[in-house]
């Protein structure tokens, strides 16, 4: 697949800001108050700012972005309606916190609209993660694993950050430190879990996708190797733009080093640290966000539709 | 039924599940249906133009409804070319339609999968459902567009009968295109299906295409050169004995 | 089976099909030859050489090398722009042909079918040998061709069709 710029930016930003936004309100109902209403206002600002930065940079992937607003209308089927839909929610319901952190309210509207939050936001979480793997045609989507990677790498990235509102504003951030630790180690696993899965060989072939075992085969023969002889057109078409982006093994070996040791590796280090400072704070979820940038272009990167079969791969 | 594909159900209580019949047999891989596809559906009402980008430049290309692709299946001298041409297979369980957010994606009461040209918003989120390569984004509507059946044709009653066909069908020059309904037994797309062993693609995948496509033959073995000297013999002597019987 | 479509016109629709072409090889003898797909390659007859890029295939003959011809364009003509791959990858197999049959006694007779009357080209022996490493495009290749006085060289960068009533 074509790693599509604007919906990489969008996952990884959103997915940040959802997971904050999760964590946070967690936090917040939390009995023993972890963190100062500022700093929970500043998180529920940072948060709102991330989601609708995502949500305006995936409105820049439409090629008819004056119908956006139609995408509210299959609700009951389409997994980006629902999207559309609860992050819509989200966007209201956050804003109330918002206001309600600001003022300071310490009441049961308070805990209500945080517990809202929290579930919104693991909603719009599952239903992004959910437009992938709901697509039987892409193999390396269409697996339990995107809904977990996505979810996971979506509150470690908010660990990450809500780690460095602890440090800031929090008398005791090694709580905080824990949470991120857990998340991230639990995140990292489920990644390298991904690709190992990825590697397996069921995929569908070129014989398959033309009906070879059917009897599209020379005659007498069971199974024969198919190749593509020419693919009716001499130039670029709307299909090889869009599914017929390849990266090259040693490079996806590279970008993986990369997204690991950006995504995980540097922001680690600043987890397990004793104390930090603000420069830190923020070149820590930096790197964790480039990290993730990277992983998630990678996630586009290595998925094969399957209409690369008629296009002459020889599986998916 | 409306030529502007409005959806309305053609029948009440018959269903319909209309559909192509591609005899890979008798194809010889001209293109003729897909530039037939493209002369008919171009400017349709249905589906507006099917933009071309640098038509006459470094790199043409276009929207295409159908495509023909090649391949060679085994090893030569035991090789055989299969010409390929594939469009939309207007699936019976249509993922293309369940991940639509803005209902543009529909599928009609006889079977048909259109794109309302008003409501698409161009997310390519059907294309990347399709694993036939059906869809392609028009990047000057910004919308998707898609084989239409030739809706604006195969119930048109100003036509004559014999031509209520999709395009492709009627260009077809050896006859290896057939549209039809599925749901019928009786129908020529049911009974060549039966009689050639017709399959859908991919099946695995779940999306119950309705397009079938019908095998290669098997060729006849020769029954020997004393036969074709016989056979040989025998049509001289049926088409001499006339002139001397004269 | 689907290049005869581009003859003449080279319109907008065929030339997506196929706006160059390739000199098609046996796959077997392509690997024999170390060969192999999309290799630039000279072919060399007694008349003249030209180079093209190659593609293997199983359908052909082992002894024989085919393409479509009549894709090659002169840059400039046929409506086309000057960088059209027509112009810059295609190519024609009409520079290794003599119009003529090789002399014997004192007449010459054409280079064709003595029952059609059609250019016979499917005599023609030719070599095959892979191109050095920098030896890439096509050849022979010649000059853009002179513009008519009413091409103002500008091409439409898309077209949009409607259907009339």
């Amino acid at each position: 697949m074509k790693p599509s710029l604007s919906i990489v930016f969008f996952t990884v930003s959103s997915g940040a800001g959802l997971g904050l936004l999760a964590l946070i309100a967690l936090v917040d109902v939390w009995p023993s108050r972890l963190l100062p209403s500022p700093a929970v206002a500043r998180g529920i600002g940072l948060a709102l700012g991330l989601i609708v930065a995502g949500l305006a940079s995936s409105a820049l992937h439409l090629a008819r972005p004056s119908n956006a607003w139609r995408a509210f209308a299959r609700f009951r089927s389409s997994w980006l309606s629902r999207e559309a839909v609860f992050a819509a929610a989200l966007i209201v319901v956050g804003l109330i916190y918002l206001a309600l952190a600001i003022a300071a309210v310490e009441d049961a509207l308070r805990v209500s609209v945080a517990v809202i939050a929290c579930a919104l936001s693991w909603t719009v979480l599952v239903c992004t993660a959910m437009i992938y793997a709901s697509l039987k045609a892409i193999r390396q989507w269409h697996t339990h694993w995107t809904p977990l990677n996505y979810l996971l790498l979506a509150h470690w990235s908010g660990s990450v950050l809500l780690l460095g509102l602890a440090r800031l504003f929090a008398s005791d951030a090694a709580p905080f430190a824990w949470l991120a630790g857990g998340i991230g180690l639990t995140a990292l696993l489920a990644k390298i879990g991904y690709w190992w899965a990825m590697n397996d060989a069921s995929g569908l072939t070129l014989e398959r996708a033309i009906g070879v075992r059917e009897g599209v085969r020379p005659p007498g023969m069971t199974v024969a190797q198919a190749r593509l002889l020419d693919v009716g057109h001499s130039h670029r078409t709307f299909l090889t733009d869009e599914f017929g982006f390849s990266l090259a093994r040693r490079h996806a070996t590279l970008w993986r080093v990369v997204a690991i040791a950006l995504g995980f590796g540097l922001p680690a280090m600043w987890v397990v640290a004793p104390a930090g400072n603000g420069g830190l704070m923020f070149a820590a979820g930096l790197f964790c966000i480039m990290g993730l940038l990277a992983e998630r272009w990678l996630f586009f990167a290595e998925a094969r539709h399957t209409v690369r079969l008629y296009h002459g791969d020889a599986k998916t | 039924m409306t030529p502007d594909g409005s959806g309305k159900p053609l029948c009440g209580v018959i269903t319909v599940k209309l559909g192509l019949v591609i005899d890979l047999d008798t194809c010889v891989g001209c293109h003729a249906c897909a530039v037939a596809c493209k002369e008919w559906n171009d400017g349709s009402p249905v589906s507006g133009p099917l933009s071309d980008y640098q038509p006459f430049g470094a790199e043409p290309s276009g929207v295409w409804f159908n495509r023909v692709r090649h391949y060679e299946v085994g090893d030569y001298p035991a090789s055989k070319t299969i010409n390929f041409p594939m469009s939309c297979m207007h699936c019976a369980d249509a993922d293309c339609v369940t991940v639509c957010p803005t209902g543009a994606s529909y599928k009609r009461e006889d079977g048909i999968v259109l794109v309302d040209q008003d409501k698409c918003m161009g997310c390519n989120l059907c294309a990347w459902a399709c694993p036939y390569g059906a869809r392609e984004l028009d990047r000057s509507s910004g919308t998707m567009k898609k084989c239409t059946l030739c809706v604006d044709r195969i119930n048109d009653e100003r036509l004559p009968e014999e031509e209520r066909q999709p395009a492709c069908v009627l260009a077809c020059p050896t006859h290896a295109r057939f549209f039809g309904d599925f749901d019928d037994p009786d129908s020529q797309v049911s009974r060549l299906t039966a009689e050639r062993g017709g399959f859908g693609l991919l099946p695995e995948l779940g999306f119950a295409p309705v397009n079938r496509y019908l095998p290669p033959r098997e060729p006849k073995p020769l029954t020997g050169l004393e036969d074709a000297r016989s056979l040989l013999e025998r049509g001289l002597a049926s088409l001499a004995s006339p002139l001397i019987r004269r | 089976m689907m290049m005869y479509h581009s003859w003449d016109s080279q319109n907008a629709w065929l030339r997506q099909i196929l706006s160059r072409n390739f000199l098609y090889m046996n796959r077997a003898t392509a690997g024999a030859s170390g060969l192999a797909d999309d290799d630039w390659v000279w072919v060399e007859s007694h008349h003249g050489r030209i180079r093209c890029q190659l593609k293997t295939m199983e359908g052909c003959e082992p002894h024989t090398v085919w393409t479509w011809n009549a894709v090659g364009r002169q840059r400039g003509t046929s409506g086309l722009a000057e960088d059209a791959s027509e112009a810059t990858a295609g190519f024609l197999l009409n520079h290794l042909i003599s119009e003529l049959l090789p002399a014997s006694g004192a007449r010459r007779f054409t280079n064709s079918d003595p029952v059609t009357g059609q250019a016979a080209w499917f005599d023609l022996r030719v070599r095959v040998r892979k191109c050095a490493p920098d030896e890439t495009g096509i050849q022979p290749t010649f000059s853009a061709a002179k513009r008519r006085p009413d091409d103002d060289g500008s091409r439409p960068d898309v077209l949009h069709w409607t259907r009339g009533e």
